[in-house]
């Protein structure tokens, strides 16, 4: 047998981030009471037509715009014809020829930027949900998802291996999230993907048969998905057993794909011109004032933010919380040392506000409280340590944490003749102590300043209160 | 292009027909007999298309001469859902019911 | 006045304007005449009776209103507009019971104008046919013989305003179901260019071809209707941002110099003989009063009825493919799984011809037919639409037959699907090209009494022009009685 390569494509899900469906004004909200947000449209009564949102067109172009892509000035809506109960109308409003977005790609700098081609981007409208209810054996429908704009995202066949595509979709995923296109929440399914894998011979320019697997919303099962389809595809091949074109899921249980029953797979989708919906205008104005309001790429960010110090993982968390940037550039307007602010970013305030699920700048604990608190804790003027105790307080009740510190006396006393006083008496009092240190017992000095800073209440600044120390225990006569 | 019985099956298959309903097993050959005769009739008339070159010409999907504003993102109340879903011939609660997917 | 019902529309709106009659004398009067009429006609599917009276008492108490054209004005809907709280069936066992949540937009127009909806209307399923014969709950009958159709598929829409029940009717026309009962019936009726008339909330048969449009026994009385439902709606992305004419004032032409052009392709089908002698008759007055009647040519038209059943057809099957017994509608009892749900459900309650379109339509989108049936109609679609333009270009409107069959007999076509199917051609092209067409009376046949018309076709969103000549026309057709 030759040796086989993978030749692997992607097909992206995006769930925008618009206030309303792609065809109704019904709110997009998720985690509602079932078939609470339908009307006559999304819920396919007679009579009711479609009404495109212009949100969604803009998110769907200013992806491209983002992607590299040309964008179309004027797309076509098809139907998509299939019977299936969280499919109201009969039909998905999808795009075939031409779509909104065709083209474009970027590359993967840790894959030795390999640069991965897009055919298209388009738009489309999700389907409700099923809830397979055993207990009774009936299947629930909730159309509530309905309607839910989508963008497609269709790559070129130009992945190779797991870990390209992993890359990809990292890179991907943060820069919609970034753009605010979607909301990015993979447990939610708002970004999900299908991948196409093919086998050929090494060098050969053709592509093989290919399964797809369908539905992954984990980056994790991605690449253990496609591992295991490599390999099964390969035994295939080493049993000279025929590849067949089909529809497989990945179950992460038992790390292994499975072929959805062949009678799925019957479709044909009989896609024509959504006679409802006129095709869809991009006009050169529009462009225009899309490309004026598209933000620095993430890759210009986090260039920046290396530059200024951070880690390649502290910048990607920051990158990867929504809202985290804008957070950050504002606390940078108040206080400019972006390592300090990150440090807290990343330990206090945005684990705070993933636990209360709203966004940093949301929170009671501004950018401006923030860059206080990092300047008191770069100043010396508060410990590290009750810099941290103070901080539920400034995040729950927006405090300043100067007077905070205050108010709780755990400002550092600086004072080095106060701290001079204290250290004689600690000396006077410990003698033994202090002779040993004379006598190279250096690690002592740990004993003192521990002592001092009880003494102080923890108000003393430790790095004064060490050298204060080390001074006099020097001069001591022997 | 004549149309044979497979067609006209795959056919109501696609659309979710059941070209038996309501007949007895022995009615049943004769009506898809007849079905897929007429079918044919029509499809054969439908070739008379075949005598145009229209290679040149870009289809007519619709004769709207215009492009379609967009509409702007905000929510509105259309349809109360509970007037949508007092219309399930099934419901449970607030779900519509259909019969276990396997 | 104890015949207020036989009033026309524009003499209602008078009396009620002056108040020499209330409204609710006017609606109960017309809910009396539909009592009297339904048994023998059988055009409404379901009357509104104490809505209707409860609506009308509710504008007397507050009195004329010159901002509502239509105030205390009994109409009736086909009843593929949807109407909240009220039944919308569309003639169809799978909708015997649905009740929709909204109201369709021009239900909505209608009743902000003051008009009051006293019943739904009977058609064929779907508003697939022309004959009303194909409506699940029995047909219409022509009011001017009992034993024969009143055409489709708004035939309940026409049979209705002919028999006095309403001044005015909306119904709607994806081939001619508007303008061929009209004329198989004896009425005016007026199919608006698409783009016109919101399509919100009318239960869907060809999308690119369905228009809604009124039906009344006198031209200007449409005119009035139409200035109150035509516009733009922006629920209705194919509805035209076109500005809209006043209808209302309309004045007839000047016949004298004004070009008719005359199909030849339709003008050389062989007609009923009652309708070939009425009509020579009336080409002849028009061309003593001055009408300049010319010849132009429509080359593409022998393929139209082809490329229409294609389109309408394969729209249909996925219009239709929502009725699957899950939201709304016909269920089917106990079935197994989820595809006999949907088969069943779909079966047992869609009629023989529904299922005929839906897959004709299926087949026409399926993989491997698509290039050959449905792209190439949507080829000859715009060859058939340029036929149209062109042949407008040299002339103010197109006059042609509606129909070339008078009110034919009950099931004289049921068997005969493609024959049927066919008939359309007089009137089916105009849905393809989306032009606005005016059906109006011409006259009663010789020998069998029925009535016969013509249709005037304009230009796209010019139907203050085709009102306009069918004022001057009536001038010379006097409305049949």
């Amino acid at each position: 047998m030759p040796v086989m390569e993978s030749v692997i494509g992607l097909e992206i899900h995006a769930q925008l981030k618009t206030a309303t469906k792609l065809f109704c004004s019904c709110p997009t909200s998720v985690g509602s009471e079932p078939n609470s947000h339908i009307c006559e449209v999304c819920s396919g009564q007679p009579g009711a037509l479609p009404r495109l949102n212009a949100k969604a067109v803009e998110l769907a172009a200013w992806t491209g715009l983002a992607l590299g892509s040309k964008i179309n000035n004027f797309s076509i809506f098809s139907r998509k014809n299939y019977f299936y109960p969280d499919l109201p109308n009969g039909f998905q409003i999808s795009q075939l020829t031409p779509p909104i977005c065709e083209g474009g790609g970027f590359t993967l700098p840790e894959s030795e930027n390999k640069f991965i081609r897009l055919n298209r981007i388009h738009l489309e409208d999700d389907a409700g949900k099923c809830i397979h209810d055993k207990q009774r054996g009936l299947t629930l429908v909730d159309l509530n998802r309905a309607g839910t704009p989508l963008i497609e995202i269709v790559t070129e066949p130009d992945f190779r291996s797991p870990a390209e595509v992993v890359e990809f979709l990292k890179k991907l995923h943060t820069i919609l999230v970034h753009l605010k296109v979607t909301e990015g929440r993979l447990e939610e399914g708002e970004f999900r993907c299908d991948i196409n894998i093919s086998l050929r011979p090494k060098g050969s320019e053709d592509l093989g048969i290919r399964s797809e697997i369908k539905n992954l919303n984990s980056f994790r099962h991605v690449s253990q998905a496609i591992k295991y389809e490599v390999i099964r595809q390969e035994r295939q091949y080493e049993r000279s057993e025929p590849i067949i074109q089909e529809t497989r899921l990945f179950d992460p249980v038992r790390q292994e794909t499975r072929a959805l029953r062949s009678k799925e797979e019957a479709h044909d989708y009989r896609y024509f011109p959504q006679p409802d919906l006129p095709s869809v205008p991009v006009s050169p104005a529009t462009l225009a004032r899309l490309k004026s309001e598209l933000p620095c790429l993430p890759e210009e960010t986090t260039m920046v933010l290396l530059s200024l110090g951070l880690t390649r993982e502290q910048v990607a968390i920051i990158q990867n919380r929504r809202g985290a940037i804008e957070y950050f550039e504002a606390a940078k307007s108040f206080f400019d040392e972006p390592k300090q602010l990150a440090t807290l970013m990343l330990e206090l305030l945005l684990p705070a506000a993933l636990r209360e699920d709203i966004y940093p700048l949301e929170t009671k604990c501004t950018p401006k409280l923030l860059a206080v608190l990092a300047k008191l804790i770069t100043d010396n003027t508060l410990s590290r340590r009750a810099a941290y105790n103070l901080f539920p307080e400034i995040f729950e009740h927006g405090t300043d944490p100067k007077e905070l510190a205050e108010l709780r006396g755990v400002l550092q006393v600086s004072d080095a003749g106060a701290i001079k006083a204290l250290a004689v008496d600690l000396i006077k009092a410990h003698p033994n102590e202090a002779k040993k240190y004379c006598n190279g017992q250096e690690k002592i000095l740990s004993f003192f300043v521990g002592r001092l800073m009880q003494q102080s209440q923890g108000a003393a600044n430790p790095k004064l209160a060490g050298e204060i120390l080390v001074r006099l225990l020097k001069s001591q006569p022997k | 292009m004549p149309i044979d019985f497979k067609t006209t099956l795959r056919t109501a298959e696609l659309a979710c027909l059941n070209l038996k309903s309501g007949l007895s097993p022995e009615e049943a050959p004769a009506a898809l007999a007849r079905l897929t005769k007429e079918l044919t009739d029509i499809i054969n008339y439908f070739n008379i298309l075949n005598e145009i070159n229209t290679s040149e010409v870009e289809p007519l999907y619709s004769p709207l001469l215009e492009v379609a504003g967009l509409r702007p993102d905000e929510p509105e109340r259309r349809a109360n859902p509970e007037e949508l879903l007092s219309q399930a011939p099934n419901r449970l609660g607030s779900f519509f019911v259909v019969p276990k997917i396997i | 006045m104890n015949e207020i019902y036989k009033l026309t529309l524009t003499e209602v709106v008078e009396k009620l304007k002056s108040r020499q009659i209330s409204a609710t004398e006017m609606i109960s009067a017309a809910l009396a005449r539909i009592e009297v009429t339904e048994p023998n006609l059988k055009a409404c599917l379901t009357i509104l009776g104490d809505q209707a009276l409860s609506a009308a008492r509710k504008l007397d108490q507050d009195g004329p209103d010159p901002t509502r054209p239509l105030w205390g004005v009994p109409v009736t809907v086909k009843d593929v507009f949807c109407t909240k709280g009220i039944r919308t069936t569309a003639a169809s066992r799978y909708l015997e019971n649905y009740i929709p949540a909204y109201d369709a937009q021009v239900v909505i127009k209608l009743r902000q104008a003051g008009a009051v909806i006293v019943a739904k209307t009977n058609l064929d399923e779907f508003a697939m046919g022309s004959s009303t014969e194909f409506s699940a709950f029995g047909p219409t009958r022509n009011p001017w013989n009992l034993t024969k159709v009143p055409g489709g598929s708004s035939g309940g829409a026409a049979a209705s305003v002919v028999a006095f029940q309403t001044p005015g009717a909306l119904g709607t026309d994806t081939g001619g179901s508007i303008r061929q009962p009209a004329t198989l019936c004896g009425c005016v009726g007026l199919k608006p260019t698409y783009g016109r008339v919101s399509r919100y909330g009318i239960v869907a048969y060809g999308s690119s071809l369905d228009q809604a449009g009124p039906l009344a026994r006198r031209v200007r009385d449409c005119a009035s209707l139409l200035s109150v439902i035509a516009g733009y709606d922006d629920r209705d992305a194919t509805s035209s941002l076109h500005q809209t004419d006043d209808y209302t004032t309309a004045q007839p032409v000047t016949l004298r110099g004004f070009k008719l052009g005359l199909p030849q392709e339709l003008w050389n089908i062989k007609l009923d003989p009652d309708i070939e002698d009425a009509l020579k008759n009336a080409l002849k007055i028009l061309e003593e009063t001055g009408v300049e009647l010319r010849s132009v040519n429509l080359p593409h038209l022998k393929y139209s009825v082809a490329a229409y059943y294609i389109l309408a057809t394969a729209e249909a099957s996925t219009n239709l493919a929502r009725y699957d017994g899950v939201r709304y509608g016909h269920r089917s009892n106990n079935p197994q799984d989820l595809t006999e749900l949907y088969m069943a459900s779909r079966s047992e309650a869609l009629g023989p011809e529904v299922r005929r379109r839906i897959l004709l339509g299926t087949f026409a989108l399926s993989a491997g037919y698509y290039d050959t049936y449905y792209k190439k109609a949507a080829q000859v679609r715009r060859l058939i639409r340029d036929d149209y333009y062109q042949a407008l270009t040299d002339c103010d409107l197109l006059i042609t037959p509606v129909s070339s069959l008078l009110a034919w007999d009950f099931g004289s076509f049921i068997q005969d699907p493609l024959t049927l199917y066919q008939l359309d051609l007089m009137t089916l092209p105009v849905n393809l090209a989306g032009l606005p067409a005016l059906a109006l009376p011409v006259t009663l046949g010789k020998t069998s009494g029925l009535p016969v018309g013509l249709q005037l076709i304009g230009r796209p969103f010019d139907e203050i022009n085709i009102i306009s000549a069918g004022l001057a026309l009536e001038e010379l057709f006097p409305p049949l009685r």
